[in-house]
């Protein structure tokens, strides 16, 4: 029929949506290929590696808790938006975006997995609350690595897609044919390296890169990446033991000298780390601040200021054990002055409270600590308000000085909203610098053996200030401390591999509130 | 010419009266006044010697080649040049008979008074009523009812509020680059001053909006004192009653480029018969 009326069809408009229509097809295969091979890359990797470093026990509670569920859910959704796509259900012409529905049915994969695993008794060992970010994260990965105009060919993608599937399918064959999953062996070497390659291939393929410059460029960058990948893989896989069987024990522990001891945890570290990251917040971003507006909104330019500001560079290179000694000095041993002071607010304490003293000469104390680790950061703090404020276009200040504001109007409304994005990703930097320093707090003298815990700081205000003048340990310290007595007692290297992920996870969290809140001042002052 | 809605506001500030402004202040009609006016980055001087009157209701152009000094003189009427802490001042400036310079004389009321639209449009990264608010919020006025007036009023005056009224609320940077600097006028306009100064004002602005704003200009003219920095003599020619104009000297030895005042009269008569031989040849696009 169509044949037969050809004279009466437009051939070139014809032509043209069967162009159009290809290149829409073949952008949305290309992108779910491309991520799901991405996907499959980094499971690979993440198989190899486990292969490689972990144990027997660690080898097991990975493959078969955690690996098989993901490659089947890829596989699972590749299938989904294979079907789905004919059917005219998912495309570029229809409402819903086929990444979208890949990602429906990954996460409603993941959420059922999740559903199961609580039906079956909870979750206890939490490997499945790790599945949906893990899924979402790499997804979100691939497709914004994929925004800028990509350029698609084909033949190479499905070059990725084969290795990638093949790499995620062997993992489920082999998950099925042998339940026990003794250790690798080369079968799962050449997978994992199928696998990367796969991903490698993806990546050029998503990034337009083609000539062997820009290869090298992107190894660059990918370098970094890696070594964070391993790092991740690497300390996951020591804490596997702790974070899979007493996570909740785990968090709520205290320092104990044995490993074995059931309530051995980090409740002490993390309550330290709090407050040094609270005394930071309180001490270095406010002086911080003040100090980088000064410096660029008032300060007249001459010699001194100049001086000032090239010391300022310095300070922040200064190794953090050299702030560690100053602290020592100036909060622990004490000076005169700082003797005086104990005594007056010693006293002070003890009218009010009818307790003796409240801060021991000596003594090393949280408080030492926090403000030591805010001295450390605060040239840091400075440096980025300073290029923040310092990055204010000139008109805006003409433009609100022209109305007749003052200079401060002109910073409070104007130089500071407008310098906040940057000041808050400095800041928040800084901060997250502080909580993982441990060579400093080791000089101040945080603990890291035994420390008991105050009752409750809640239960009264003698007892909040009362803890800022006890010993007190942090979060790098108590990984310090385990990991150097994992030499005599190996059950402390699990337990400092699931501290480092809990420090990871408390600075991740830390970093993504700056993003959000840097978002958020950035869409307001647009 | 002379306004009779601005009320008699900025005739004095609040200062005593030097000695030296009472001896400067003569007519009514004269808002700035300069006599022997040098300004100086530092070492270098940047115009030298200049005597001008800027006459209340009318529009004053300043035109003359790049680095002739006529932003510096400009930003000098509203005590801009503070702003770089090297700029100094020689020679007096009297706005309505009180010296700009006297060390009693507040910058920051200066401002109030004489407001300016800048070379690129510059909204604040805020809401279009927020940043037309913005001058009358930092003057005190926290009323939300006075506000919304003020507001109304400074764009309709700006020919901006049949365009804006319904996005208020909108980011002002998401506006035409026209309608921002019809917005900065409009912000300019609602901390009521008593002149307008305009650096070069359309140079970032294509012909429609320029025509736009010459336009508002004319239209502006009745109730403000308005000094326009322009690089184009078409506009000073189409928008001003007097014109001055400037030109660089160029020293033998130190290669500095002073800006002086070459000759200051009524539009039509620089634009038709020039006194001076530079403005002849700048005005006929010989030289500059």
């Amino acid at each position: 029929m169509a044949f037969a009326s050809i004279g009466d069809i437009d051939v070139a408009a014809r032509v043209e949506e069967t162009i159009k229509r290809r290149g829409a097809d073949k952008k949305v295969v290309a992108s779910i290929w491309t991520s799901l091979a991405g996907a499959g890359g980094v499971l690979a990797i993440v198989a190899m590696f486990v292969t490689w470093y972990s144990d027997d026990r660690t080898a097991t509670a990975w493959f078969s808790g955690f690996l098989p569920p993901i490659a089947l859910l890829l596989v699972v959704s590749a299938a989904a938006v294979l079907v789905a796509k004919p059917l005219r259900i998912v495309g570029a012409d229809r409402r819903v975006d086929s990444d979208l529905f890949a990602f429906v049915v990954i996460g409603g994969g993941a959420l059922l997995m999740m559903l199961r695993q609580l039906s079956r008794g909870g979750l206890s060992d939490m490997v499945y609350l790790l599945i949906i970010p893990l899924v979402a994260w790499t997804f979100s990965v691939v497709r914004a690595l994929g925004r800028p105009n990509r350029s698609t060919r084909l033949e190479l993608e499905q070059v990725a897609l084969g290795l990638a599937a093949i790499g995620a399918g062997l993992i489920v064959v082999k998950r099925l044919l042998d339940p026990e999953y003794a250790t690798g062996g080369w079968a799962w070497g050449l997978l994992a390296g199928l696998a990367v390659v796969a991903a490698a291939l993806a990546a050029c393929q998503y990034l337009g890169i083609l000539s062997i410059f820009q290869v090298t460029l992107f190894v660059a960058l990918a370098l970094s990446v890696i070594i964070l990948v391993i790092l991740l893989v690497q300390v996951i896989g020591d804490g596997w033991p702790v974070l899979s069987e007493r996570l909740g024990d785990f968090w709520s522990g205290t320092l104990r000298s044995r490993s074995g001891d059931e309530r051995l945890g980090i409740s002490q570290g993390i309550l330290g780390s709090f407050w040094i990251a609270g005394f930071v917040v309180m001490i270095a971003f406010p002086i911080g601040i003040a100090a980088a507006v000064y410096l660029e909104e008032y300060a007249p330019r001459n010699r001194f200021t100049t001086m000032l500001d090239i010391i300022v560079r310095n300070l922040a290179g200064v190794p953090s054990v050299v702030y560690g000694l100053l602290g020592l000095f100036l909060f622990v041993k004490g000076t005169v002055v700082t003797h005086w002071i104990i005594d007056r607010v010693n006293s002070v304490w003890a009218s009010i409270f009818d307790e003796e003293q409240l801060i021991e000469v000596g003594q090393s104390t949280l408080f030492a600590g926090g403000v030591t680790l805010a001295i450390l950061v605060l040239p840091i703090v400075i440096i980025t308000a300073a290029e923040a404020v310092r990055a204010v276009p000139q008109s805006l200040r003409e433009g609100a000085y022209g109305v007749g504001a003052t200079k401060w109007e002109v910073i409070r409304s104007q130089v500071l909203p407008f310098a906040a994005p940057g000041i808050l990703t400095g800041t928040l930097l800084a901060l997250a610098r502080a909580v993982g320093e441990a060579a400093p707090l080791i000089l101040v003298g945080a603990i890291t053996g035994r420390l008991a815990p105050r009752d409750s700081m809640f239960s009264g205000v003698d007892q909040f200030f009362g803890q800022f003048a006890d010993r007190f340990t942090a979060m790098p310290i108590v990984i310090v401390g385990w990991v150097r007595n994992s030499g005599v007692d190996s059950g402390f290297g699990p337990a400092a591999g699931a501290a480092i992920v809990m420090l990871l996870v408390f600075v991740i969290m830390m970093n993504s509130v700056a993003v959000l809140l840097r978002n958020y001042f950035e869409k307001k002052r647009a | 010419m002379t306004s009779t809605d601005v009320p008699a506001k900025g005739v004095t500030l609040s200062i005593d009266e030097s000695p030296a402004a009472t001896a400067a202040s003569q007519a009514q009609d004269v808002v700035f006044r300069a006599r022997d006016l040098s300004v100086f980055y530092g070492d270098f001087r940047a115009v030298r010697n200049v005597d001008i009157d800027i006459r209340q209701g009318e529009i004053t152009a300043l035109i003359g080649p790049s680095g002739c000094g006529k932003s510096t003189v400009l930003r000098s009427f509203n005590r801009m040049n503070d702003l770089i802490p090297t700029a100094r001042l020689e020679g007096l400036l009297t706005y309505r008979g009180v010296d700009l310079y006297h060390p009693k004389v507040d910058p920051v009321e200066v401002r109030r008074r004489i407001g300016m639209v800048f070379q690129k449009p510059n909204p604040f990264p805020k809401s279009i009523f927020d940043n037309v608010a913005y001058g009358p919020r930092i003057a005190g006025i926290k009323k939300k009812g006075e506000l919304n007036e003020i507001v109304e009023a400074s764009l309709t005056r700006a020919a901006l509020w049949e365009e804006v009224k319904d996005r208020l609320s909108a980011s002002a940077t998401g506006m035409s680059g026209g309608q921002q600097q019809r917005m900065c006028i409009a912000r300019a306009i609602a901390s009521n001053p008593d002149v307008l100064l305009m650096d070069e004002p359309c140079s970032a602005l294509d012909p429609i909006a320029t025509a736009r704003i010459e336009e508002l200009m004319i239209e502006l003219k009745k109730d403000y004192t308005i000094v326009i920095v322009t690089h184009n003599m078409q506009q000073a020619a189409r928008v001003s009653d007097r014109t001055a104009f400037f030109t660089a000297e160029v020293d033998a030895k130190t290669e500095q480029r002073t800006g002086v005042l070459v000759e200051f009269d009524l539009t039509t008569t620089v634009f038709s018969t020039p006194a001076d031989e530079r403005t002849e040849n700048y005005i006929t696009g010989r030289f500059g």
